[in-house]
């Protein structure tokens, strides 16, 4: 016979699956902080990437407007110091939000798996009270 | 207004039942806007630039991520463009490339504001971008900006195509000229300063916490718009079509209702099909969303001493409906 509470507790848990088997259940499969680490790495390699292309469009940019450009030692020392610099603040800001981003989002993942685990718990104490009355 | 509250449970109930088709007609129908848009007014190059290509790349894109019409259509624009000089493509796909590292790769799901500023600028229904605000946050304001950027791109090479084949400039000379046509462009300019304004200004007032925000948010939006477009006109020496502006603008506050009543107010549940077992059975299950249609209407009378008073319950459930609705 059909138990119609568990099939009810386990179509909760099966649509909760369905919908959140890309979302939060792939993002609590994570340890938090390698969570946060990896899309961090990901992150800084896309700004990386993108700092390269904006520097590498300026610096086309100047040479297309000047047809020669004369540095010395010092000047291309100063020059390199500059970028290095804002290639920092771009690191630094990336790293910063991308922590927050990722950080709150792997906590909202696991308040919504807390609802999961709520069922799976109702659903455990359900298996035992039926062996129990089978038992008996 | 019971018409409408009825309109809007037939909508949910049509989502419910075909939510993934609707969701895939949609992304047909935008994707199929915006390679037929990116055909009509950067079809440099004939052999593809036929609307037979548009209808199957939009079918194409609408069994994809809605994140692929930005990238199909980027590659449209850059193969497009490459028919005209070689630089324009590069500065295209860099221009792409750069919105897709620094924003996309947080919040892939937006890059459909891209396409769609772009498509509405280009068709010159630059107001229809600000019910989209309704549907953000401020940050993807970003997305809007560089959806604007594109089509100042698109306008600028339309303006001077015939100075950019001609081959009488160099490399640094084409590209100093598209950089010019960009950013002195008055028009450009004006639609996106209004856009980044009105959108940001109708994200922040939609979030607050009083009554109708969402209903002030456009409102104020709208008039912020309209007041930059017309004074930025007025001081940048641009020609500002006013009928067209105030056609733009109502059709952006009908709109803007539409999003308002029948998007953002519904949870909108879908049929879920799901299937199990444990040691007994197999079990099949289809979970259908309830909807509620009144059949009828419900009054009640509220009898005082001096005036009797009869209220229409579905005007109070209105009502109620109004202020849930405006809780962010």
């Amino acid at each position: 016979m059909v138990d119609t509470d568990k099939v009810y507790l386990m179509t909760k848990a099966a649509m909760f699956e369905n919908k959140e088997k890309k979302g939060a259940m792939k993002i609590v499969s994570y340890r938090r902080q390698d969570y946060i680490l990896y899309h961090m790495l990901l992150v800084l390699f896309s700004a990386t990437i993108a700092f390269c292309i904006i520097v590498g469009t300026i610096l086309f940019l100047i040479l297309m407007a000047n047809d020669t450009i004369v540095l010395n030692v010092g000047e291309m020392v100063v020059f390199g110091l500059v970028i290095a610099v804002f290639y920092a603040i771009v690191l630094i800001f990336y790293y910063t939000f991308s922590h927050q981003f990722y950080g709150s989002r792997h906590v909202k993942a696991r308040q919504k798996i807390r609802q999961y685990l709520e069922i799976m718990n109702a659903l455990d104490e359900l298996e035992e009270k039926r062996k129990a009355e089978s038992e008996k | 207004m019971k018409w409408l509250l009825r309109t809007r449970e037939v909508f949910r109930a049509f989502y419910a039942k075909y939510s993934t088709s609707v969701d895939r007609l949609a992304r047909f129908a935008l994707s199929l806007v915006a390679y037929l848009a990116v055909f009509y007014f950067a079809g440099y190059n004939a052999t593809l630039s036929k609307p037979i290509f548009a209808v199957a790349l939009a079918l194409v894109s609408a069994f994809l991520p809605t994140s692929s019409t930005a990238v199909i259509t980027a590659l449209l624009l850059a193969i497009e463009f490459a028919s005209v000089s070689i630089e324009i493509p590069v500065i295209t796909l860099i221009l792409f490339a750069l919105i897709l590292l620094l924003y996309f790769v947080f919040r892939a799901e937006t890059a459909w504001l891209l396409v769609f500023t772009m498509v509405a600028c280009l068709f010159g229904v630059s107001p229809a971008v600000l019910p989209m605000a309704l549907l953000i946050s401020p940050v993807d304001v970003i997305v809007l900006a560089f959806g604007v950027l594109i089509y100042g791109l698109v306008a600028a090479v339309r303006k001077d195509v015939s100075v950019f084949t001609s081959g009488s400039l160099t490399l640094g000379g084409r590209v100093n000229l598209l950089l010019t046509d960009i950013l002195s462009d008055p028009r450009f300019l004006l639609i996106l300063i209004g856009i980044v304004c009105a959108s940001l200004l109708i994200c922040i007032v939609r979030t607050s916490k009083r009554n109708y925000s969402g209903l002030i948010a456009i409102v104020l939006g709208d008039l912020l718009y309209t007041l930059l477009l017309v004074l930025g006109g007025f001081f940048l020496d641009v020609t500002i079509s006013i009928p067209g502006l105030l056609i733009g603008l109502v059709l952006n506050a009908v709109f803007s209702f539409i999003l308002l009543f029948v998007v953002r107010s519904l949870d909108y549940k879908r049929t879920e099909e799901v299937r199990f077992e444990d040691d007994d059975y197999f079990y099949f299950v289809k979970a259908v969303p309830k909807t509620v249609i009144r059949a009828t209407e419900r009054k009640e009378s509220v009898i005082t001493s001096s005036n009797p008073e009869t209220i229409n319950v579905d005007d109070l459930f209105h009502a109620h409906n109004d202020t849930r609705e405006e809780k962010p």
